[in-house]
């Protein structure tokens, strides 16, 4: 299985995961996307992220939802999660599960940076088995993420 | 032509106000400093109190940005002993810390406050803007080490070069 660091983009937004998700493969860092919650644990599953860009406001299973199953897992399991807010700003959410918030309209600079910076001090990893290559491998960000 | 380029480094760092960060996760400390690195600032770090000192015993620093939640209330002994060891600094103080808990936070040094999980953008605009505030020292320490976001920049010329 490959070595390397990967992201994990999740937002019911097409647009903004396949903008996300084209970004940072065009910086060589191996990207999948989720639509919602849901998707985004059942990824967790199969495949090791060290860093999640979490939407909140998602149908069938929201972002808080997904915090509140990550906050059942030991910390050094856990990924360094940014979380992507629109309007108000979410006032509840615990510093030990989110490293930082980005507002959208984001600016593209500070998410690369942000989760550049986080990715330098993680090690690469081997992926899991049941991992399949990231969705960015061959060049392939499509708005309409693998279905599982 | 390298010696016209240390010549301009060196304006450029005279002029960019210096932005201490101190933060003991290292995920953490890489993101700021990655983040404000690309903002028109010169940037050092410290993952503890003791090199937070070292470098503030050195140079001036327009703005220190410091996690109130470092273990064994550090934060707060380490603004004691700036303090006390530079009472002449202006240095504008921003603390971040998590609203759970209870850090002391002392409003004459601390000039304002971020809430973890911080908000990574308001933050870089906060650390921008007051970094420009603080006047220049009228007697300033005689910092010569290059900031560490200018050691990373030359790095990254240089690959870029050398590709």
């Amino acid at each position: 299985m490959p070595i390397e660091k990967r992201v994990l983009v999740v937002d019911d937004d097409d647009a903004i995961r396949a903008l996300l998700c084209t970004i940072l493969r065009r910086r060589g860092i191996p990207v999948d996307s989720a639509r919602n919650g849901a998707d985004a644990l059942v990824r967790c599953e199969q495949c090791r992220y060290d860093v999640i860009l979490l939407d909140l406001m998602m149908p069938e299973l929201s972002g808080y939802e997904v915090l509140d199953t990550f906050a059942k897992r030991r910390p050094e399991d856990r990924p360094l999660i940014i979380v992507l807010t629109a309007g108000a700003e979410p006032r509840n959410l615990s510093p030990d599960l989110v490293a930082g918030t980005i507002r959208k309209p984001f600016d593209v600079d500070m998410i690369v940076d942000s989760i550049s910076g986080a990715l330098a001090t993680v090690a690469s990893r081997e992926q899991l088995e049941e991992c399949p290559p990231a969705d960015s491998d061959g060049g392939n960000c499509s708005i309409n993420p693998r279905v599982n | 032509m390298a010696h016209l380029l240390d010549l301009f480094l060196v304006m450029k760092n005279h002029e960019q106000p210096r932005v201490l960060i101190v933060e003991d996760n290292d995920a953490m400390r890489v993101m700021l400093f990655t983040i404000l690195r690309h903002q028109p600032l010169n940037v050092d770090t410290a993952s503890t109190v003791e090199q937070a000192l070292m470098h503030v015993l050195e140079c001036d620093y327009a703005l220190i940005v410091i996690d109130m939640d470092l273990p064994h209330r550090a934060a707060e002994r380490f603004l004691r002993e700036f303090k006390s060891r530079r009472p002449e600094a202006t240095s504008f103080v921003i603390a971040v810390r998590d609203p759970n808990k209870h850090s002391v936070i002392d409003p004459l040094m601390v000039v304002a406050v971020l809430n973890k999980p911080i908000e990574i953008d308001t933050m870089a605009e906060v650390v921008r803007e007051c970094a420009f505030l603080v006047p220049p020292p009228e007697e300033p320490l005689p910092c010569t080490k290059t900031p560490e976001s200018e050691q990373y920049g030359r790095a990254e010329r240089n690959s870029y070069l050398a590709n």
